[in-house]
């Protein structure tokens, strides 16, 4: 099985390469793309799901030259083929307004401030993860490493995993 | 406040005044046959009370008495004065009504008093005496009607001098204001500048011994590896730690298209591997193609991770490094931002001010297309400080007419006498008939947002740059959006 993708997006490129430095445990079983600002990530996002691939997490940043990443959140969020993806804030600056938006119409599965912490930032992802696999009904054997155990455990206890 | 009540000898004819000492002079020879009262008041005493009946004519033979109304809240005012040659309590004698106004002596008084059954006996019965009566009764009306329009003429007067007055007062408090708006901006002023000496001295310390440490490590490490050093023989090592401190960040494009390449290539190697090896320029993946080619047949990546560690080391400086210089650039410009150098000016070259607020603003700027033209200028005497605040102000007023993505333009120059600095938008430009009052206090076409040491107000920006010296102008741009350009005089 092809497993999920995690997509990161911010504007300046030190920080894009410290977020995915600090996901790389992860980007030899879940690879990792990203993007400088909401067009090219757009781009990138359709050529993935055009090549059949998932989208387990979006990481974004949401100051950004042109369109912001709550707004782009918001439009991503419309798309069927991404209802279950992880939708994720990874930012210095969303004030309380935009942080609502995105909760209330992009279903914000999370909230990021910067600066982030390495381990802080494994934990969220491995919950996330087991979030998505289990709204996907996907299989999470060969990866429960990756997953958060707790989630799983509570899943499989209500009956995930009886049908796969 | 003296009331000028109008003199006899200047404001009434002396035919009127001879005519009535005439009629009181004959009252008085006549007074016995006519029996008719006299009657003296000494200075003080009170005559005739507001409000009540009076059934008797006094008229006034030597002496002056006043007449005083009650207002509302009590106050007796004085309205008129009366002279030898009045009556007193005419109108109300002869109307029957209550009397207007109270009178009372000012000085001594000699008087003559007629009560009403006398008086009208006279008036029937006494040719003679009724002639005077009547002259004596118009005359004193027709002089205090005079004295009336008189007064009304110094209340005009009275009035004008008052608006006056008050119109000098509001030019004044609104000069108040003004004052008072660049004092708190002063206060406002100094304490940011003083919050931003202390940040930038704390920030300082810890990065200066970051530079200092950094620089160390960039000539130490490399130095392990030179002739007689333990790592002498680790030529491919040395060539990836050079190219490291040499790289940059490559845009996620242009990674993503090496990342192909190479997981074609080499299709053994985990992704993040491959994501590492990316970072490196093609020239330099040369060095290290032979033990990719090995990893990649026998599946052992370790030796490839450990080059790829001395490839990082070098990134990783080079990346302290830079970011340690941001830090530095960015505590200096505020640090010269928010510079109150006292009563004192520097010169100063103004481009630098610019650079500066550039710098501080660029998180608010970045949401645009900015257009920088500006040179070195010749120096001139100021307080940057306050020239930064201007440069915000026009700044801030600049993005907040501009759309996101759209142009502003900041632009420098100098021409014989002046150096100039103009902040120009694309924006919907200045409303034609507030184009010669932008720079009044209360000229706003957007909400006060309150930010410290922001977006003053061309106002204020207005008094700093006439302190200066200079001035600033406003004008509407063609095709559309506003330009704002201050210049100061070059000193000689």
């Amino acid at each position: 099985m092809k497993q999920p993708y995690l997509i990161c997006i911010d504007d300046e490129p030190d920080v894009l390469d410290a977020v995915v430095r600090d996901l790389a445990e992860f980007e030899d079983t879940f690879p990792i793309e990203s993007a400088e600002n909401a067009e090219s990530a757009r781009k990138l996002i359709d050529e993935l799901i055009a090549r059949g691939e998932r989208i387990g997490i979006i990481y974004c940043d949401h100051v950004m030259p042109g369109e912001n990443g709550v707004d782009l959140l918001v439009e991503l969020n419309k798309m069927e083929v991404l209802k279950n993806t992880r939708k994720i804030l990874l930012t210095g600056q969303a004030g309380l307004d935009a942080t609502v938006i995105a909760v209330n119409d992009a279903d914000l599965a999370h909230y990021v401030a910067k600066p982030w912490e390495k381990e802080n930032l494994a934990k969220i992802t491995k919950a996330q993860l087991a979030y998505y696999f289990v709204d996907e009904g996907l299989d999470p054997q060969g990866c429960m490493e990756f997953l958060d155990p707790v989630i799983m455990a509570e899943a499989i206890r209500k009956g995930f995993m009886t049908d796969l | 406040m003296e009331k000028n009540y109008p003199d006899s000898p200047a404001e009434e004819t002396d035919k009127d005044r001879s005519a009535q000492i005439d009629a009181v002079n004959g009252l008085l020879t006549r007074s016995i046959d006519l029996g008719i009262e006299s009657i003296d008041f000494k200075a003080g005493d009170k005559i005739l009370k507001q409000g009540e009946a009076n059934d008797s004519l006094h008229v006034i033979l030597e002496g002056e008495a006043e007449l005083l109304r009650t207002d509302a809240s009590g106050t007796p005012i004085s309205v008129d004065r009366l002279k030898s040659g009045n009556f007193l309590g005419l109108i109300s004698f002869w109307t029957k009504q209550t009397s207007f106004s109270a009178s009372r002596a000012v000085t001594d008084l000699k008087c003559v008093r007629m009560r009403r059954d006398r008086f009208e006996k006279l008036m029937e019965e006494d040719r003679e005496f009724n002639r005077v009566m009547q002259e004596l009764i118009i005359s004193n009306l027709t002089q205090r009607y005079r004295r009336m329009a008189l007064l009304n003429v110094e209340v005009a007067h009275l009035t004008r001098d008052l608006e006056h007055e008050r119109n000098s007062l509001r030019s004044t408090v609104e000069d108040l204001e003004v004052t008072r708006n660049r004092l708190i901006h002063q206060e406002k002023l100094a304490t940011m500048g003083q919050l931003l000496a202390g940040i930038a001295h704390e920030i300082n310390n810890p990065s200066s011994a970051l530079l200092k440490s950094v620089e160390v490590l960039e000539t130490q490490i490399p130095s392990l590896f030179e002739k007689g050093a333990p790592l002498e023989k680790l030529a491919c090592e040395k060539q990836l730690l050079e190219a490291g401190s040499k790289g940059q960040f490559h845009s996620s494009d242009v990674i993503r298209e090496r990342m192909e390449s190479l997981q074609r290539d080499f299709p053994n190697l985990k992704r993040s591997m491959v994501r590492r090896l990316a970072q490196i320029e093609p020239e330099h993946l040369q060095e290290v193609a032979p033990e990719l080619r090995k990893a990649n047949r026998k599946g052992a990546f370790s030796r490839v991770d450990h080059l790829l560690s001395f490839f990082e080391i070098g990134v990783y400086l080079r990346s302290i490094h830079s970011a340690v210089g941001r830090i530095t650039s960015l505590v200096r410009s505020l640090k010269n931002y928010g510079r109150t150098d006292g009563a004192e000016r520097v010169n100063v070259d103004l481009s630098t001010c610019v650079e500066d607020t550039l710098m501080v603003l660029n998180n608010r700027l970045k949401h645009y297309r900015l257009v920088k033209d500006c040179p070195p200028l010749p120096p001139v005497s100021c307080h940057p400080g306050e020239i930064n605040q201007v440069l915000t102000n026009l700044l801030v007023n600049a993005c907040d007419a501009t759309e996101a993505e759209k142009e502003i333009e900041v632009r420098g120059g100098r021409d014989e006498q002046h150096v100039w600095i103009s902040v120009c938008d694309r924006g919907t430009g200045i409303p034609v008939k507030m184009l010669d009052k932008v720079f009044e206090a209360n000229v706003t076409s957007k909400n006060q947002s309150g930010e410290f040491g922001l977006g003053l107000g061309l106002a204020i920006s207005r008094d700093i740059i006439h302190k200066h010296g200079g001035r600033i102008e406003a004008k509407n741009r063609e095709g559309g959006g506003a330009c704002f350009t201050l210049l100061l005089p070059l000193d000689h």
